[in-house]
Formats: C-alpha cells, sequence, structure tokens
C-alpha cells in the first residue's frame, strides 16, 4: 500500500516531468523525489517512459521511400486530373458490390409495395352505378350531388327525401305594434 | 506536375525557409511541390499512421492531404500558422473521417501483458524483432487510447509539437491540449509498466 506521499507523487509525476505543476506543487513534488525513495522511483520510471515514447514515436510508423514514391505518384495523378490509381482492387471491387447489393435492396424496398398495391387500388377505383332515385334533388352542385348520393345508405336517403317534402307550416303573424293597437289594448 | 522522383535530395530546411518554396508554387512552379512533398511526406505519413494504424488508411489519407494542401495552398496564410500546423491540421482532421468511418479494433489489453518478448543487447535479428514487438506494442497501447488522447500524445511525443501548436491542430484550448497528453500519457504508463520495469524499458534496453 501506497502512502500519502507516494500517492501525491505519483498522481503528479507526468504533470511534473512535463513542467505543467504550479511552482508551488513543483517544489513540494521535487522535495519528495529527493527525500523519498518510492518517490524517487516513480520519477525514473516516469522519465524513463517519456523517454521511450519520445524515441518509439518518433519511429512509429516510418515509411518506406517505396511507399512515399507510390503515394506521390497517385497525388500528381490527381493533380493532373488523371483518374486515382486503384490502390486496393480487393477493396474497392468489394465496395463496389456492396453498393450496388445496397441500391438494389433499397429500389426493391420503394418499388415492391407499390407493385403489390397497384391490383387492390385498381379494384377498389371500380364503383358500382348510383341509380337516378338516389340523387337528391338539392341546389347544390351537381358533383357534390352524386357524391352525397353515392356515400349515404338508403335508409338516410329516404329519411333526408321525408324531410324535404314535408308541408310548409304557415305561423300566426303577430300584429304590428302600432300606438293604436296598443291604446286598443289599454 | 514534373515527373520526380523521391531519391531526389530531400528538401531540409527551416520552416522560414519554406516561404520562397510555397512562393514558388504559387506561381505555378512544379519543382515546388516536389519540394514540399519532400519536406512533410515521411512526418505527414507517420502522423495519419499513428492515428488510423492501417498502412493502407494512412496512405490513403496521406494523399488527400496532400491533394487538398496543393489545391488550396493560396489559403495558407503564414502569419497564422506554420506550414507544418496547418498540413496537420488537415490531416488530423482526414483522419478524424476516416476513424468516424472505421471504428478502430478495441485491443484486449491482457493479451499485450502476455507477450514475452526478448530484449537482447545487440544489433541482432533478435534484437530487431525485439523493435518490431516493441513497435508493436506500442501500437496496441496506442489503439487502446481515444482518439483524442492519442492525436495529443503523438502530436506531443512523435512529432515535437507545443502545447499551442496541439491545441491548434486539435482546435482546443492549449489548457485542453495540455490535459489531453497527460491523460495519455498516465494511461501508456498504466498499460505499459505493470509488467516487471515496464514493458517498453525492457524491450527498449537494446
Amino acid at each position: 500500500m501506497f502512502s500519502f506521499k507516494v500517492r501525491y507523487c505519483k498522481a503528479r509525476m507526468t504533470a511534473f516531468i512535463n513542467g505543467e505543476l504550479s511552482p508551488k506543487a513543483r517544489n513540494r513534488v521535487a522535495r519528495l523525489i529527493d527525500e523519498c525513495p518510492e518517490c524517487y522511483e516513480e520519477y525514473r520510471r516516469a522519465r524513463q517512459l517519456q523517454g521511450d515514447l519520445r524515441q518509439q514515436l518518433r519511429r512509429f510508423g516510418q515509411p518506406t521511400s517505396a511507399q512515399l514514391e507510390g503515394v506521390w505518384r497517385n497525388i500528381q495523378a490527381e493533380m493532373d486530373g488523371k483518374p486515382k490509381a486503384p490502390i486496393r482492387t480487393a477493396h474497392s471491387w468489394r465496395y463496389r458490390a456492396s453498393t450496388s447489393a445496397a441500391i438494389i435492396v433499397l429500389l426493391a424496398s420503394i418499388l415492391l409495395p407499390f407493385m403489390m398495391n397497384s391490383g387492390q387500388t385498381s379494384r377498389a377505383s371500380i364503383t358500382p352505378p348510383v341509380p337516378p332515385s338516389r340523387i337528391i334533388a338539392t341546389t347544390e352542385s351537381p358533383t357534390s350531388q352524386v357524391v352525397a348520393a353515392a356515400t349515404l345508405t338508403a335508409a338516410q336517403t329516404d329519411a333526408v327525401q321525408a324531410t324535404r317534402l314535408q308541408p310548409h307550416i304557415a305561423l300566426p303573424v303577430t300584429p304590428a305594434q302600432t300606438p293604436e293597437a296598443t291604446r286598443r289594448d289599454d | 506536375m514534373v515527373e520526380a522522383h523521391l531519391e531526389t535530395t530531400p528538401f531540409e530546411t527551416g520552416v522560414d525557409d519554406l516561404a520562397p518554396v510555397i512562393a514558388a508554387c504559387l506561381r505555378g512552379d512544379q519543382l515546388g511541390y516536389t519540394q514540399l512533398y519532400h519536406h512533410f511526406a515521411s512526418g505527414v505519413y507517420r502522423l495519419c499512421y499513428g492515428l488510423v494504424l492501417d498502412r493502407e488508411d494512412a496512405e490513403d489519407v496521406m494523399q488527400e492531404v496532400f491533394v487538398y494542401a496543393f489545391k488550396n495552398l493560396h489559403r495558407f496564410d503564414s502569419s497564422r500558422a506554420a506550414l507544418k500546423t496547418w498540413l496537420y491540421t488537415i490531416a488530423v482532421s482526414r483522419c478524424r473521417n476516416t476513424y468516424r468511418r472505421k471504428r478502430l479494433p478495441q485491443i484486449n489489453l491482457g493479451q499485450l501483458f502476455q507477450q514475452e518478448v526478448a530484449a537482447p543487447r545487440s544489433e541482432t535479428p533478435e534484437a530487431a524483432m525485439a523493435q518490431r514487438a516493441a513497435q508493436e506494442a506500442l501500437g496496441k497501447a496506442l489503439a487502446s487510447l481515444t482518439p483524442q488522447m492519442r492525436e495529443a500524445v503523438i502530436l506531443r511525443y512523435g512529432h515535437g509539437l507545443t502545447y499551442r501548436e496541439i491545441a491548434e491542430v486539435m482546435n482546443c484550448p492549449p489548457k485542453t491540449a495540455e490535459s489531453r497528453v497527460r491523460l495519455a500519457h498516465e494511461r501508456l504508463r498504466a498499460i505499459l509498466q505493470p509488467v516487471g520495469q515496464g514493458l517498453l524499458e525492457e524491450l527498449l534496453g537494446i
């Protein structure tokens, strides 16, 4: 188990070796490194790792001259407007095949429902002719009459017709409120 | 473009000396492009490889980076950034697109620790093998980092960029760049050090 001092030192070691600590924290870590052997060991390892990382990362992924020349040829071709030389034939072939498959699936998913529903749609559009007796004689436009007649049931149509054929009921005329009439009432 | 071969002497000059080369490119001098490529190709490739961890992807990204940079060289403003930083910014952006498209495989760190590689102390075939193994181990450790941490640690230790430059390339504040490098360093320390004296230390004591 690490002591508090070692834990304190360890938590700040990377910042210490990168020179990112405040002067106060830096002095404290430096004093711990001087006084505590475990802290010194931690410091030594962190420095070693930093050195290794610098050394190794500078070599990491070093290209060969053949690679650089290949890329340069492609750059020249692209800058000249020539088609880019295929770098990965197998990959591009696979890419093209998978793209084509995706397009076919997409087209099928869009067109198939239309093709399957087209029969039902044409059947649904055929409606039996409406007998002329069902057409209500109203003042509405001829088109709305036909539509209304087609949608109403026979019973509804009869009820509507009965309402329209009711005799006109004359209401008694209210006497006019003239000054003579008012006096007569008194 | 002028046919040029990479066997020609690499154009090794300081960043300030690139101004006439850039001017030559902008005038349409094809040799300028060749010189720029010679100067930055290796660094850009190492950066791309370190980030995408795949040779073919790195080549593709590198090609995209240079084609984009050459076509947009007139947009480069030397008063705002160094050409290296500008190129690295393009490279990091293109690499991000690549690893967004193609998620990197997660590495089982247990496998990494079970590797037992000899660490010979001379330039022998065994030494070369140990060196390769160290690079592989480092690649696996890098793959276990988050993309942001990987970018930060590679730019810092692999390319020696300052925190201000890293912040510029990664489009974040310098303090964030600093903490990303620190976190990556600590993560790598946690991954690589449990093996005795430390895996890298052991492997690289050549």
